[in-house]
């Protein structure tokens, strides 16, 4: 029994970690979605220009010869700059036309479309501005130490990583429903006529969700960057796997999307330890069984079909 | 007019079966853009519904893989390779076909998307049968049992090719003129009122599914001989994604939009790999937005408006 | 702001939606405090003519003037920081929010400071008493009625000038009704120069409340009375 026990718990603690990063970008993914009802399929590269502004911080850092220490913030400054310089442009200047499109389908296909062409700009740019090879910034890792857990070590940054997705949600909860920008957004969600209609400049709302929701998959991407080997095309697995948490959760919503991603995150350690050829199969698999049952999610109400 | 532009059709297909003749370091090149071309097709079929699919890679690495074992099947001729590759990726189109259909718009798009990859990481990772990450060998022979060399069989696949890809736009063509293809496009916008009418949607989607998987299928069968290997990334999403660019620079608007679409895809990648070998997909993603935002309809859209123009000064 | 000039005043409005003109040539006007009724059958263009005058949808031909100002081309929200409110036919509560925040919404988007605001929402709960135990409610649990209620709240939060009401009255029972109209009637009397809009298909509705009366027809007003 402990024989089982020991790997489980192991794995269940790694699968949370990883869970967390993953909540962190498909939580961005969700509350774009829920406002804009856009599918961003340029959210992998927010990830991953997150991780590679991250892992040139460290760089910066260890050239300056300032405190290790500095990293931490820096790993959450370097979110906030990415989110910030790119989210607003590509929201105002390259997604806002399509918003004008009348057809649903249409509106959806150009969006599609749109950000894809937006994710191979940016799937190259990283490439002309960071260059082919990866970089490593995994002594960051350690700077914090370590905690046994029945004996097997996990470095306290892991645990770190957890407690800040749990700090993002709470945030997000309480931002959303307790300030006036947070209401102003649920009601945008809602609906974007009545909400313009009320006063509450529907477009600024717009471009403030998209920037919140960049700044997420920035900070999924910096928080993960010490963890993995930053490389061009971790921003074309992630949009694909963070779309699966989506999917699972139902479009849009965001505690749901901590509950998938811990699904999905704790589902893909386990299997690491016990099949580790088809760990990697555990996202879409859960994705597909999900939509079989519940074709809208697991948390979503049904969709009203187009007449 | 439209016999003009019957003409101008052949002399298009004319031209590029001498191709090969003119230039034949090209035909390799050419014969790509022909399985391309079958898999944009198969990607335009399901946009004629309005339906976006992330996923069609599936079918196209399907279609590449089968080739490669029909191929370790001694004696396994190319004509009969294409075609049970193409049926297999059509009967796989047909399994998750009965799952797909059931969903429109992003869902459409994710559920090919996750499919595909499912696909992509069993194919990477069942080492023994699929080869992971080094693939497998795509061999054919020629015909019955002629042992032609490694030119005759490329000229061979390569006018096997023009075939497959001259059949299966006529015949994609007098499809989308029928009922079943009336149906199709008024799904995407008319879906209750075509159920109205007491057709099933899903059935005439599930058509259009399986003849979308095999046509896919025979493109990647095409790519798969005359690369003469098939590696897991043919099912990676960005492949998928690729399809629908060429299927949206050509216009989904004809059946020739398709080849247009991969012919255009093709040369642009060709071009940027020479002159500026690390901002390929810069530019690709400048011009897919560009055409999204101001050509919407395509080359093809711009084609037909030169002819709409000319006829209209006709009159 | 003009002073003297109308709330509201629509000068040759024409609407072009979905390929064809729902709304051809209108013009109307709504003086400083006045109620005016839009009279027209399903599919008239009532809502349309609202929608247009709130900067919902885009106008090709016409001027629609606002307490003397042009507004052409500005958005929604720009005219329900200038004092307009929208109450829409089908309710259109935010039910994310509970009746309160619903309330609040408009008073916080237009930037209203908070005193201003509570002292707008109480004079609120004074014209409708009923809306104040369904404060804390969630918005999605109240029956349709009491969405009407909840929606003209709304709308007087941010429609201190003028209030566009699309068939307020659909759907309720005939008590709740005659509550809606003597609110109405409230608003007048408490001589805080509220203009009001109100489109109905039903005229007898329309008597008690409206001092003149459009009616619309095929998108083009037939009669002024
Ligand atoms: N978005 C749209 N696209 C196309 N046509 C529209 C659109 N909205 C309204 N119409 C048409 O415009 C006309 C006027 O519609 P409108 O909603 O203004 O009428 P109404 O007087 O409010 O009717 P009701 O009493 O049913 O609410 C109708 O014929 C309607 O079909
Ligand atoms: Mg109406």
């Amino acid at each position: 029994m402990t024989a089982i026990a020991g790997p489980l718990l192991s794995a269940t603690i790694n699968g949370v970690t990883y869970g967390a990063t993953l909540f962190l970008v498909a939580v961005g993914l969700s509350l774009i979605f829920g406002v804009l009802r856009v599918l961003n399929v340029a959210h992998g590269s927010f990830y991953a220009l997150g991780a590679f502004t991250a892992a040139s911080a460290w760089l910066l850092i260890s050239a300056l010869g300032w405190p290790p220490l500095c990293i931490y913030p820096a790993l959450v400054i370097s979110a906030l700059v990415v989110g910030v310089a790119v989210g607003p442009v590509v929201e105002r200047g390259l997604l806002r036309w399509t918003f004008g499109i009348e057809a649903e389908a249409a509106r959806e296909n150009a969006q599609l479309l749109a950000t894809y062409a937006i994710f191979l700009m940016l799937e190259d740019a990283q490439k002309l501005i960071w260059g082919g090879q990866p970089y490593y910034s995994g002594s960051a890792l350690r700077l914090l130490g370590i905690t046994r857990i029945n004996g097997i070590p996990y470095t306290n940054y892991q645990l770190l990583l957890i407690l800040v997705a749990v700090l993002v949600l709470i945030a997000l909860r309480i931002l959303l429903r307790g300030t006036k920008m947070g209401k102003f957004v649920l009601a945008v969600a809602e609906d974007p006529e009545v909400s313009s209609a009320m006063g509450i400049p529907v477009a600024r709302i717009y471009t403030v969700a998209f920037t919140v929701g960049a700044i997420l998959a920035a900070l999924g991407g910096a928080l993960a960057s010490p963890t993995i080997g930053v490389n061009t095309g971790i921003g074309s697995e992630m949009i694909v796997l963070s779309f699966a948490v989506v999917a699972i959760a139902g479009l849009g919503q965001i505690e749901g999307a901590a509950v998938a991603a811990l699904v999905i995150g704790v589902g893909h350690s386990i299997a690491v330890f016990f099949f580790p050829a088809l760990s990697s199969v555990i996202p879409y698999a859960t994705m597909l069984l999900v939509l079989v049952f519940k074709p809208y999610g697991l948390f979503a109400a049904a969709q009203v079909r187009r007449i | 007019m439209r016999a003009v532009r019957s003409l101008l059709w052949l002399a298009v297909v004319g031209g590029y079966a001498v191709l090969p003749w003119l230039a034949p370091s090209l035909t390799y090149q050419l014969t790509i853009v022909l399985a391309l071309g079958l898999a944009a097709l198969a990607v335009s079929l399901m946009l004629q519904a309005g339906l976006i699919s992330f996923g069609h890679a599936l079918f196209y690495a399907a279609g590449a893989y089968a080739a490669a074992y029909l191929g370790r099947l001694t004696g396994a001729h190319v004509v009969i390779t294409l075609l049970l590759s193409s049926l297999s990726a059509a009967l796989l189109a047909l399994i998750a076909g009965l799952l797909i259909v059931r969903y429109r718009g992003i869902f459409f798009a994710m559920l090919n998307l996750a499919l595909s990859m499912v696909a992509y990481t069993l194919l990477l990772k069942l080492y023994n049968v699929t080869g992971g990450s080094d693939g497998l060998v795509v061999s054919a022979t020629g015909v019955a049992g002629y042992a032609m060399g490694p030119t005759g069989l490329a000229d061979l696949l390569f006018y096997l090719a023009l075939a497959a890809a001259v059949l299966a736009a006529w015949f994609v063509r007098v499809y989308l003129r029928s009922p079943a293809g009336w149906a199709l496009g008024a799904i995407q916008d008319r879906e209750i009122r075509v159920e109205y009418l007491g057709v099933s949607a899903r059935r005439v989607l599930l058509v259009a599914y399986v003849l979308s998987g095999g046509l896919a299928g025979l493109g990647g069968a095409i790519a798969g001989i005359a690369v003469g290997h098939v590696a897991p990334d043919s099912a990676y999403w960005t492949t998928s994604a690729g399809f629908v660019v060429m299927a949206v620079l050509g216009g989904g608007g004809d059946v020739f939009g398709a080849f247009a679409g991969a012919a255009l895809y093709e040369m642009l990648s060709v071009f940027a790999a020479q002159y500026l070998s690390s901002s390929w997909e810069l530019l690709l993603g400048v011009i897919i937005f560009v055409i999204v935002r101001f050509a919407p309809s395509g080359l093809w859209g711009f084609y037909d408006g030169l002819w709409r123009r000319m006829a209209a000064g006709e009159r | 702001m003009t002073a003297g000039a109308a709330a509201l005043d629509v000068d040759g409005l024409s609407v072009y939606l979905g390929g064809a003109t729902v709304v051809r040539g209108i013009s109307l006007r709504v003086d400083r405090g006045a109620t005016v009724g839009l009279l027209g059958r399903n599919g008239a263009g009532k809502t349309t003519t609202l929608r247009a005058v709130m900067g919902l949808v885009p106008v090709c031909a016409g001027r629609v003037t606002l307490l003397g100002e042009e507004v052409e081309g500005e958005p929604a929200h720009w005219r329900a920081r200038r004092g307009v409110g929208y109450a829409p036919e089908d309710r259109r509560m935010i039910s994310a929010l509970t009746v309160e925040d619903n309330l609040w919404l408009p008073a916080n988007a237009c930037g209203l400071p908070h005193q201003a605001a509570a002292q707008r929402l109480a004079w609120i709960f004074e014209i409708l008493p009923e809306l104040e135990p369904l404060r804390k409610r969630w918005a999605a649990s109240l029956s349709g009625g009491q969405q009407k209620i909840v929606a003209l709240g709304r709308a007087l939060m941010a429609g201190q000038e003028l209030l566009l009401l699309d068939e307020p009255f659909q759907g309720l029972a005939p008590a709740l009704a005659r509550r809606y109209a003597e609110a109405l009637s409230q608003l007048r009397e408490r001589d805080r120069q509220v203009a009001i809009l109100i489109s109905e298909s039903n005229p007898a509705l329309l008597a008690d409340v409206a001092q003149k009366t459009y009616t619309i027809e095929r998108g083009e007003i037939v009669t002024a009375t």
